[in-house]
């Protein structure tokens, strides 16, 4: 089932209504369950995919039972090596099929096997498997672990929600249901989302494919540029929106995704805000857990083994999303920008001293500068995650080139479109220079029309009338909802 | 666990040495933000220094947890007194 869709608001309407009538925290449990398998069911194409599902999750759970009984570094280590080679088979990482001899039906590049949501799936059950073995790990049952790792509201693209915290809620299924004002928060934010999903993100993905093909030309590059980061933002901040209103309505707090990435001062500041909960996890699982080792063993080294573990780190999230050339650029590029960051603040530590350091973090111009640098270092990375490296540097030689010759290339279009941009720049770095202004401006505003049920039922009419006005126009041209970039990472 | 030690003296010292900063005096309400310079790799600087201190270990998890918003330096010496009462 398409989360931005016409069925999942009435699957979402129809499993409310039921769990909120439902008695006690069992049966609310099983009609969760019924309905994760219900959303679960057309996203797996066939009995082997099913297969390969179940197996998967008896393995890793299997495996955190072996680890709960003897929790050794052995153990842990072979269920890690285990989770990701079956993840790297089920990914058709092609890089395999160059070093193993798979026979044929089993060919890592031809198998029909598609397990959805594989990727939060091995998350889940890497920190799981971690967490186990250091004794922190809530207790577990194949009924717990089967619903949270198949809870629908997280299945398919996050947000990577922590074992603990699922089952805190899990076990107070029984509670009352939320207040109408809460409720109503989050209704309007899954259809915040829709909107997000279905008719901007739509609308700037047309505008990114129109320009794709004209790149030569300094317009259609810049937006190729631009656009495809503020359609990913909207893609999957969307589909975040709507899994966090669902999940809300049901009395699950998931944990958010985004915190405006576009006010990141550098590239480590944007994962802090950009896709929290797989930066977080990295951050734990990854990043921490090597640091710790190296900073230990070589204390004096430990600065450079920063950079190079985060490097790594960032790269990792990189190549997660992908192995082809595209996404191992994207990987580079984050890797370096987080290297680069943290080698920047060590030499301005160094070099300022802490007053100096101080001023030098709280000036305006400063800030701003830092913003608008990484906002388009962000652009840069994001033009390789878009597109193929040849089509990239492509987009990339087009703006150049006629950023070389640029009185010449605004002469060549009318005024409107450079005053427009100029424009539209203008009025974008006023709202950053004033940026803590507007912020708190815009919170104090969604504080007061949160805090009365009237205002929001109003805004809720008016999102029901655009989302209704976009089903409309899909059924009509017989479109297909958009779909959730990240389902298929 | 000591009943005579002072956990809290003892942060606060490991604070000053981690992040170069002989001013910092600990509140049980401060958080990440309130530090300058409290970043992940600062954390773990942080913790394997606390560790080392204080003869603990920390988990990933634990390590992860206070990192999160709603934690403070309160929960933090929770944390420690925690575990060095557990031995």
């Amino acid at each position: 089932m398409a989360v931005c869709s016409l069925a999942f608001l009435f699957f979402c309407g129809a499993v409310v209504i039921v769990y909120h009538l439902a008695p006690g925290r069992l049966l609310r449990q099983v009609i969760l369950a019924c309905a994760s398998g219900f959303f679960l069911y057309p996203l797996v194409p066939d009995l082997r995919s099913w297969e390969w599902f179940a197996v998967m999750l008896a393995g890793t759970y299997l495996a955190l039972v072996l680890v709960r009984a003897r929790p050794r570094g052995a153990n842990v280590v072979i269920g890690i090596a285990a989770g990701l080679a079956i993840y790297l088979y089920l990914k058709r990482y092609r890089l395999l099929a160059d070093f193993i001899p798979f026979p044929s039906e089993w060919d890592i590049r031809l198998h029909p096997v598609e397990v959805v949501g594989l990727s939060y799936m091995i998350f889940k059950f890497l920190h799981m498997l971690v967490d186990q073995w250091q004794g922190q790990l809530a207790p577990i049952s194949p009924w717990r672990y089967l619903n949270y790792q198949l809870s629908f509201f997280t299945v398919t693209a996050g947000p990577i929600q922590r074992y603990n915290d699922f089952i805190r809620y899990w076990e107070e299924m029984d509670l009352q249901p939320s207040e109408t004002r809460e409720s109503l928060l989050y209704w309007i934010r899954i259809l915040t989302g829709m909107i997000k999903v279905g008719l901007l993100g739509a609308y700037v993905l047309s505008t990114y494919n129109a320009s794709l093909f004209e790149t030569p030309a300094l317009g259609p590059a810049l937006i190729c540029f631009y656009a495809y980061p503020v359609y990913l933002y909207l893609n999957f901040s969307g589909y975040t929106d709507i899994v966090i209103g669902a999940a809300g309505l049901l009395g699950f707090r998931l944990p958010e995704n985004f915190n405006r990435p576009w006010l990141s001062r550098n590239v480590l500041d944007f994962w802090d805000r950009w896709h929290i909960t797989l930066t977080h996890w990295i951050r734990d699982y990854v990043f921490m857990a090597s640091y710790k080792v190296a900073a230990t063993k070589f204390p004096g080294a430990a600065r450079y083994w920063s950079y190079a573990l985060l490097f790594l780190a960032l790269f990792l999230a990189g190549v997660w999303h992908g192995t082809t050339d595209g996404f191992v650029m994207f990987g580079v590029l984050n890797g370096l920008g987080a290297a680069a960051t943290r080698a920047y603040g060590d030499v301005l530590r160094a070099t300022l001293g802490r007053s100096r350091l101080h001023a030098y973090l709280h000036n305006r111009t400063v800030r701003l500068v830092a913003i608008v640098v990484t906002l388009h270092y962000v652009c840069l990375c994001q033009l390789f995650f878009a597109s193929d490296l040849d089509r990239a540097l492509a987009i990339l030689r087009a703006v150049g080139e006629s950023l070389a010759r640029l009185p010449y290339t605004i002469s060549e279009y009318s005024w409107q479109g450079p005053a427009i941009v100029i424009a539209v720049a203008v009025v974008l770095l006023a709202a950053l220079w004033r940026s803590d202004l507007a912020g708190s401006v815009f919170d104090r505003l969604a504080l007061r029309v949160g805090a009365r049920t009237g205002w929001l039922s109003t805004i809720l009419c008016i999102q029901c009338a655009f989302v209704a006005g976009m089903f409309f126009v899909d059924w009509a041209f017989a479109q297909e909802p958009p779909p959730v970039l990240y389902m298929k990472f | 666990m000591n009943p005579l030690r002072d956990v809290r003296a003892e942060l606060q010292e490991i604070f000053r040495q981690v992040f170069d900063d002989p001013t910092i005096i600990l509140k049980d309400e401060m958080t990440a933000a309130d530090v300058e310079g409290w970043d992940s790799v600062t954390h773990i600087d942080l913790l394997i220094a606390v560790e080392r201190a204080m003869g603990i270990k920390f988990a990933t998890a634990e390590m992860s947890r206070l990192k999160e918003p709603d934690q403070n330096i309160g929960s933090f010496i929770r944390l420690i007194e925690s575990k060095l009462q557990a031995g």
